[in-house]
């Protein structure tokens, strides 16, 4: 039986949203998420998708890697976009990638860029100076597993026979260091654009990549109440390009950012195994 | 693939009596392409072979670095060097200040038994281009014991 994942049901409010699992979203739901992920995408201004992008990579780079902010700079980033997707159609909420139970990327965002905004798009950040001199490349890219082929240290999903290493931790900072290394790892293994920060936040892909770390860090936090960060952190602020610019404490608890994940989710192996 | 072994590191207690021993690599660049490194302990200086993996026996552990890849910006851009510009700069520090990374090697520690020293074996490669030899650039390789 895989894990059980629980997180706290009871108080719940009616202005709380549920982060969806991606592999289950019903055609209604796959359909609201990509519109708004696309009507973002035709925004060229700060309400667009470029300019959130940019946050994470190009231009501004803000973006927190082998730091004890890992993991509350991701939350903080992914709540912004949130409520960006939200104010084309308030019921969306940015699914999770099950790349612990998934064996690869969630059929919502396959296919073709050119007639499916989930599966890619532009990257012209820097008033659309994209592919010139700079290098950078004009569109996302994609090459699911083709690193784990190269090369066996890169892990294929699923990852869960991952998951009681990843949970063990009774510390914030270890359990942040073991899921960044299993994020690490799924960046390299999607491979093309999301391989490498600059360009990774441009991919769609990107945020439900980091709504499985931040349901991960949910889980993980329900099991170990006070699981905090250090004290000492707690203060710190979480760079952003809007108001509110978040600290460490005010994103500990998610319901207070108005979203939450599945109470529960168990699974078993069927006829067919998998 | 880029293979790297380290002078032979002094154990500071027998490793029957370490409750837990983390290997830092401090000083990591991580400017350049994505790449994935192995970790081998031994007691002594024989390579693990090229295509070593988890199920050698001297594995210790292995790590993804998701990186930053090749400079986009200007001239200057990507010069972490450079630091705070006046005593006033409370800026964070430059997104490619060099890192430390952490491997838990205690399982792999404690299997070789009791030693006085242990050598350290890491193999490095881009995915992207498995044939580069200049991959991981540190500048120290320091093994934490912690005593049970």
């Amino acid at each position: 039986m895989s894990p059980v994942a629980t997180t706290r049901p009871a108080a719940t409010t009616a202005a709380v949203k549920l982060r969806l699992n991606a592999a289950h979203m019903t055609s209604q739901q796959v359909t609201a998420y990509r519109n708004a992920v696309e009507a973002m995408q035709g925004q060229a201004d700060n309400r667009g998708w470029q300019y959130y992008a940019g946050w994470h990579g190009i231009p501004e780079g803000w973006c927190e890697h082998g730091s004890p902010l890992f993991l509350p700079w991701h939350r903080s980033y992914l709540h912004h976009l949130e409520l960006a997707l939200q104010s084309h159609d308030p019921s969306v909420t940015i699914p999770w990638w099950d790349w612990m139970h998934g064996r690869g990327i969630p059929r919502p965002f396959e296919g073709d860029p050119s007639s499916n905004p989930l599966a890619g798009g532009p990257i012209a950040p820097l008033g659309g100076r994209g592919s010139d001199a700079s290098g950078i490349p004009s569109e996302t890219s994609r090459e699911p597993g083709a690193a784990a082929e190269q090369d066996p240290g890169v892990l294929s999903p699923p990852l869960q026979a991952r998951y009681a290493w990843l949970m063990a931790p009774t510390d914030f900072l270890e359990l942040s260091r073991r899921l960044e290394a299993l994020h690490n790892n799924m960046h390299v293994w999607t491979g093309g654009t999301m391989g490498e920060i600059p360009t990774a936040a441009f991919d769609p892909l990107f945020f439900s990549h980091h709504a499985m770390v931040d349901r991960l860090w949910r889980i993980w936090q329900v099991a170990h109440p006070g699981g905090n960060p250090p004290a000492s952190l707690l203060g710190e602020s979480l760079r952003a390009g809007k108001r509110p610019i978040f600290t460490v404490r005010e994103v500990l608890d998610v319901q207070a950012l108005g979203y939450d994940y599945a109470a529960s989710s168990a699974s078993v192996p069927g006829t067919i195994g998998g | 693939m880029q293979r790297w072994t380290s002078q032979p590191l002094a154990l500071p207690a027998p490793a029957g009596r370490i409750a837990t021993a983390q290997l830092e690599l401090q000083g990591v660049r991580h400017g350049g392409p994505s790449f994935v490194f192995y970790v081998f302990l031994s007691g002594d200086s024989e390579p693990p072979p090229d295509d070593a993996g988890r199920d050698h026996e001297r594995f210790a552990g292995a790590l993804t670095v998701f990186a930053h890849g090749d400079c986009w910006g200007g001239a200057g851009h990507c010069d972490w060097e450079q630091g705070p510009v006046s005593a006033f700069d409370r800026r964070p520090e430059h997104h490619l200040t060099p890192r430390t990374l952490t491997v838990d090697v205690t399982d792999a520690l404690k299997a070789l038994g009791d030693l006085d020293e242990v050598v350290v074996t890491i193999h490095a490669a881009k995915p992207s281009n498995r044939d580069e030899t200049n991959v991981l650039r540190f500048e120290r390789l320091a093994l934490q014991a912690y005593a049970a």
